[in-house]
């Protein structure tokens, strides 16, 4: 039976690998693409609390 | 339907007739519940009026009493009065062959004061009287006072339209009218043969199931009892047994019941077996059913025959004598139909009811990662009897509620279809109570196409968004009266004979694991089922579907499943007509946590509270709110738009409503206008471009241009005089909990919404988002979808500590930076 072709699907993205899309943004790239500072102070407002959030937690003692 | 039919023979009520053992027979079979009782003949030792009477009211009692159908045929005993060369009595037809023997039963009680039946009075034959009226003298057995108070004999019938499910009983006298009876041998008079083939032939209402029933054997007994006299056997024959056979296998009856020889037994037979359109006749024979039967413990025998719903038959032989009483323990099941032979003759019976007929449908379906059902019908061999009619053939499927039709994807193939062929769409069902409905579409087939070898044609349509991929989804579109809401199947009901059913199913790598089965189901009224204008099976929205487990069972086998493609195949034989054959499976669930789960469900409810009495308009939102969702705008629009002449450009930041399994926009700026989006604006789960976003947790690029019509944007009801724009490049970007935003693709249940970016433009960043991507441009997408989460979080975070001078709905901008 021949394959029922009718073009593609919602092509969907995956620009990272899972963890590597926050790190991939560092202040220089925010600054290479001219984001405000407004707008990089809430990224790097999010990117901390994901940075907390996903550590590994301390050593007790 | 199930259908129960209990069959006795040779009761010889007489001399050597035990009641007790009679009343345990009856016992035995009342707990059947059959709907049909029938007797086989020699109700009565020796034919008196009396007794025949007797054996009459006994008979009709108990098969009122079950709320079954009484049929009987005579046997020698019944209408032959004694001796080797006994001339027929007529009065087995008088008594049985009439509804009305009341004047008669009045009589017999005004004489003995006891109700007639199988009673050790009316066992000694009793003499009723006729009263003093009538000249106060005796009656002797067949004497002609007694005699003048039954109805004469009516012309027999023959034929017996039960009224049960299409059941068909055709009764034999093999009692030769007219002639004398050679000891007990038998012969059916040529007459009632042409009678019986006249009737059946004028009969036009098809029956799915044929029974005849007949005193003496069809076929030889195999095995004498112990006792017998050797030599017996040519004084007990059936002399046309082989032309009864030509005709009963003729017009096709399933099932011969008989009785005669006292011996159990049972037969099959196939007179064509390497025919396809041949067919296969049950002889049984039930023997005596309460004869005395000393140091004889399977002296007595009758027969319970189950057809069930889909037609198989089964045999079951109840043994007992020798001062035993039948005992369900020990009854036999004397056959079960292989349900290749039940198939065959219900092909059969549909080949005679359908003038169409089709040498092979294949079904191919194919589901995408996104929830689309793509189908592909190929229909070759299409024939008909009668070419002048039944052109238009019809297809339909079901669209499920979050689903729609892909009109831009219905076409015929064709490469493949004979010349002609045409195809016209119908308008859409009602939705039923789960919200689906149905699209239903004619192929014409050009004039007297069916003809000579048959017509051939192709057609593939498609449903968007038509199954949950996820358990989570299931849960989610679970519906009150949904009693399969956590599996998924595509199905084929057979509208008219097909020699083979083809089944493909294609799955999406998401749902490569799950392990889809075959079930059959059946229609409640199979095999009576009603035909459309169309010459197929009329599919009734009212008639319910119930699974038939041994076809399923059967059928099972014929299913195929590739794991390492996601291809299921199956293929069936002679599909019964009115059954829906399925494929279904349960969607993968996801491993989910309680307390993220939650925190997201609260998160969603504190947008949803804080959008309620707001519209989407950044405007309407306390000042910080609406700073953050104009950072992210204006960052997403400077990346990622034309920035052409003319362009237009929305952002919308949306969030999942469970109540109404749907995503609602809560802050939206068009360049357009300063019209907020309608409030009852609603993206259904998996439909739009954030809808897909949103349940595959992967950011969707979408390109008009380059489009596969199964995934559209939805469109919006626009404000008074506001002009509509058709958005030529859509990006939806799923906005998760923290915990899963370094996840590949992170469940639904653990998102909030979607944040989208649409221009009107060709060519924006999200068209090149389709290509294989540069550093610029990956980093540029990182960017935004980092923003679309810092906002929507830094939102949810505002809402869950408001600070004073938030609330007050100023709008515009203020410095977010508090």
């Amino acid at each position: 039976m021949e394959q029922i072709d009718l073009g593609d699907d919602a092509v969907v993205l995956e620009p990272h690998g899972p963890g590597e899309w926050v790190e991939a943004v560092t202040d220089k790239v925010l600054e290479a693409h001219q984001i405000s500072s407004e707008a990089a102070l809430l990224y790097r407002e999010w990117a901390k609390m994901l940075e907390a959030m996903h550590s590994p937690p301390k050593p007790s003692g | 339907m199930t259908i129960r039919i209990a069959h006795l023979s040779d009761l010889h009520f007489g001399e050597k007739f035990n009641i007790a053992l009679w009343r345990a027979v009856k016992d035995e079979i009342k707990r059947s519940k059959p709907e049909l009782l029938i007797v086989s003949g020699d109700m009565v030792d020796h034919p008196s009026p009396i007794q025949l009477l007797a054996a009459k009211c006994e008979l009709r009692s108990f098969a009122e009493g079950m709320n079954a159908k009484l049929i009987v045929v005579p046997g020698n005993h019944d209408v032959k009065s004694g001796g080797w060369w006994g001339r027929r009595k007529d009065w087995f037809e008088r008594i049985f062959y009439n509804d009305d023997t009341s004047e008669a039963e009045a009589i017999a009680m005004r004489d003995f004061g006891e109700p007639l039946g199988f009673t050790e009075f009316y066992r000694s034959d009793p003499k009723p009287t006729i009263g003093l009226l009538d000249g106060l003298k005796r009656d002797l057995v067949g004497g002609s006072s007694f005699a003048a108070h039954l109805p004469n004999a009516p012309k027999k019938p023959l034929v017996n339209q039960t009224g049960i499910n299409k059941v068909l009983v055709a009764t034999l006298d093999s009692n030769s009218v007219g002639k004398r009876i050679s000891f007990a041998t038998g012969r059916v008079d040529d007459r009632e043969l042409e009678a019986l083939q006249a009737e059946l032939r004028a009969i036009t209402d098809p029956y799915f199931l044929r029974i005849a029933v007949i005193h003496h054997h069809v076929l030889p007994i195999a095995f004498a009892k112990a006792g017998r006299i050797l030599g017996s056997e040519p004084l007990m024959v059936l002399h046309n047994a082989g032309t009864v056979l030509s005709i009963l296998s003729e017009h096709r009856f399933d099932i011969v019941l008989h009785g005669h020889h006292h011996v159990a037994q049972f037969a099959r037979l196939d007179l064509s077996p390497s025919d396809e359109t041949g067919h296969t006749m049950a002889v049984v024979s039930a023997g005596c059913g309460a004869l005395e039967t000393e140091n004889d413990a399977e002296g007595n025998c009758f027969n319970l025959i189950t057809v069930a719903a889909n037609g198989q038959i089964e045999v079951e032989s109840f043994r007992y004598g020798g001062g035993a009483t039948p005992n369900r323990q020990k009854r036999y099941t004397i056959y079960r139909e292989p349900l290749t032979t039940t198939k065959r003759r219900a092909s059969i019976r549909a080949r005679e009811r359908h003038s169409l007929h089709c040498r092979t449908r294949t079904q191919h379906y194919r589901i995408t990662e996104t929830g689309d059902l793509v189908i592909e019908s190929t229909l070759e061999g299409l024939t008909t009897n009668d070419p002048t009619q039944f052109h238009h053939r019809t297809h339909s499927v079901k669209v499920a509620r979050d689903g729609w039709f892909v009109d831009a994807l219905f076409k015929p193939d064709r490469t493949f279809s004979s010349p002609g062929v045409k195809m016209t769409m119908s308008p859409a069902s009602a939705p039923t109570s789960r919200g689906e409905h149905s699209r239903n579409f004619i192929v014409d087939l050009p004039d007297d196409s069916l003809r000579n070898g048959g017509m051939n044609y192709r057609v593939r349509y498609a449903c968007a968004n038509n199954f949950n991929m996820t358990r989570w989804e299931c849960i989610e579109r679970k519906g009150p009266e949904n009693d399969v809401w956590d599996k998924e199947y595509v199905g084929f009901r057979v509208p008219h004979p097909i020699d083979v059913l083809d089944i493909h199913l294609q799955l999406p790598d998401s749902l490569r694991d799950v392990r889809p089965y075959l079930q059959c189901l059946a229609p409640d009224n199979y095999p009576a089922y009603e035909l459309d204008a169309n010459g197929d099976a009329k599919f009734q929205s009212d008639v319910k579907l119930h699974v038939d487990t041994g076809m399923t069972l059967h059928e099972a086998s014929s299913l195929s499943y590739q794991l390492d493609t996601g291809t299921c195949t199956f293929r069936i034989e002679k599909p019964l007509v009115g059954y829906q054959y399925r494929v279904l499976w349960e969607p993968p669930s996801t491993p989910e946590s309680l307390t993220i789960r939650t925190e997201v469900i609260d998160q969603r409810h504190a947008i949803l509270n804080a959008l309620s009495g707001r519209t989407s308009c950044a405007s309407r939102w306390p000042a910080r709110i609406a700073r953050y969702f104009e950072l992210f705008a204006e960052e997403t629009e400077r990346l990622l738009s034309r920035r052409a002449d003319g362009e237009n450009r929305s952002i919308e930041f949306f969030v999942y409503d469970s109540q109404e399994t749907g995503l609602r926009p809560f802050l939206a700026r068009r360049s357009w206008t300063t019209e907020p989006l309608a409030g009852d604006f609603l993206v259904p789960l998996g439909r739009g471009i954030a809808g897909v976003a949103f349940r595959q947790g992967r950011i969707v690029p979408w390109v008009k241009q380059r489009r596969s019509h199964l995934i559209e944007p939805i469109p919006y009801a626009p404000a008074p005089g506001e002009h509509v724009f058709e958005m030529h490049n859509i990006l939806a970007i799923p906005i998760c909990h923290p915990a899963y935003a370094r996840t590949d693709r992170p469940p639904p249940w653990a998102c909030i919404g979607v944040a989208c970016f649409a221009s009107t433009a060709d060519g924006t960043r999200v068209a090149r988002l389709l290509e294989p991507m540069d550093k610029e441009l990956t980093e540029q997408i990182l960017i935004v979808r980092g923003l679309a989460h810092a906002a929507i979080y830094a939102i949810i975070k505002s809402l869950e500590f408001p600070e004073e001078d938030d609330d007050k709905g100023t709008g515009g901008a203020s410095n977010g930076e508090e």
